[in-house]
């Protein structure tokens, strides 16, 4: 089947199309959350919140929340969209990123609220070049970096079933190896040899480095 | 045994899955290697592929008024909770990472090591699960952490100095990881003090008769 095939009758001009509408999505958030960052814009933020704030709901739900908690740490996702918008920064990755890493953490400090710590990665502070010690990267560098990281993402649908089942299991419903092993039946070793593997290959897919 | 945190340690990190005594040491090491960083930032992508391609699940009416009107609302004090502490006096020469300073902030007034054995001292973390050690160590130069296997994973992140084994040597910012079952010695490099983060998420087992001796001296 054609990947013009597959898109279906809706995408009528073809996959560039729908390639393009991320683009625009992509170029569009990013001006959105400068309106929001630069003019605390409530209408751009209420934009934001209609594309994006359903995304996280299902993400969460899918870790295993219940609706209310879901909707919830929805809010207080996007709550934080607003408050640190300054902090975003579309040439080290792109909005759903950054959602996906504010999810988790909220998540995460929300499940270990009965008197836990919080978990301790940083909404703002990971990325190339943040380590001491480090060259802070070039802009080119950057631009690459980031357009590789999203061709990474776009490249899980054409992984071997047995490898994207892995990476479902743990970003999308948030399982540890051990039980992706457990529900899979299979050995931990084959799971994260599995991951090894799928993720040798999207950078394969990519062309990209292999720094090791 | 690696100097970079394995891939697979570096997705249960990003997908918030990790044990919390892996998730800080993954941290410290993140925070120390610029490869490693690139890495999450690589895993925090895909991630963030999935959420946009994973479905909608609609909201409660009234989610986005209810957004707006937190908005209004003065910020709650939590969100100053994200600064970064300062060392304690007695750390600041040794540029710890992030991560470990705000564990570090959790113990209140730290103020010196406490001896553990002849050539180790240490400040206890808290861990979050029972059976799980986390320390920072100060290595004395030259010493040797005698032949021992672990009960559960164990991590070691090194800060300053460097510890030694099998003819490696692990230096500020590298990861050593050694699951149960792999038993090994270590020797401290000499010249500095090696300080290090050491996360057992077991009990040590000595497997010489100096390290049980030892062992039962640090219980005390």
């Amino acid at each position: 089947m054609s990947l013009q095939a597959a898109a279906g009758p809706r995408s009528s001009r073809g996959p560039h199309a729908t390639v393009l509408r991320a683009v625009d999505d992509r170029v569009e958030d990013g001006a959105l959350m400068t309106a929001v960052a630069v003019h605390a814009d409530r209408e751009a933020f209420g934009r934001l919140f209609g594309r994006y704030a359903p995304k996280v709901k299902a993400h969460l739900v899918a870790r295993g929340a219940p609706a209310g908690v879901a909707d919830e740490l929805t809010q207080e996702v996007m709550l934080i969209v607003w408050r640190k918008a300054a902090l975003f920064d579309a040439g080290k990755g792109s909005l759903v990123t950054w959602l996906y890493t504010i999810s988790r953490n909220c998540l995460l400090n929300h499940l270990r609220a009965a008197g836990r710590r919080e978990l301790d990665i940083d909404v703002e502070a990971t990325g190339p070049g943040d380590g001491p010690g480090d060259a802070p990267p070039t802009g080119e560098q950057q631009l690459i970096d980031r357009e590789r990281r999203r061709g990474l993402a776009a490249s899980v649908e054409r992984l071997p079933p047995e490898q994207r089942e892995i990476l479902h299991r743990a970003y999308w419903k948030g399982q540890t190896l051990q039980e992706c092993a457990d529900e899979i039946q299979i050995p931990l070793g084959t799971v994260k040899t599995r991951v090894r593997l799928a993720l040798a290959r999207l950078r394969e897919m990519l062309g990209g480095r292999s720094d090791e | 045994m690696t100097h970079h945190a394995p891939e697979e340690m570096l997705l249960e990190y990003v997908a918030g899955t990790s044990t919390d005594a892996a998730a800080l040491s993954t941290a410290c090491h993140v925070a120390l290697c610029g490869a490693c960083a690139a890495r999450v930032a690589e895993l925090e992508a895909v991630g963030g592929g999935f959420l946009d391609a994973g479905g909608v699940e609609p909201l409660a009416p009234g989610a986005l008024e209810a957004v707006l009107a937190r908005i209004d609302a003065p910020p709650q004090p939590r969100a100053e909770a994200a600064a970064v502490p300062a060392a304690p006096a007695f750390l600041t020469e040794f540029q710890l990472p992030r991560p470990l300073l705000r564990r570090l902030a959790e113990v209140p007034a730290v103020s010196d090591w406490k001896f553990v054995v002849p050539g180790m001292r240490a400040v206890d973390l808290p861990a979050s699960a029972p059976g799980v050690t986390i320390r920072l160590i100060a290595f004395k130069p030259g010493v040797t952490i005698p032949f021992h296997d672990h009960g559960g994973p164990e991590q070691i992140v090194v800060f300053t100095g460097a510890l030694e084994e099998e003819g490696k040597r692990f230096e500020r910012g590298d990861i050593s990881i050694r699951d149960s079952g792999e038993r090994h010695e270590q020797r401290v490099a000499p010249g500095v003090p090696c300080i290090a983060l050491v996360v057992n998420e077991g009990k040590l087992q000595p497997l010489t008769l100096r390290g049980r001796l030892l062992l039962a001296l640090s219980r005390r």
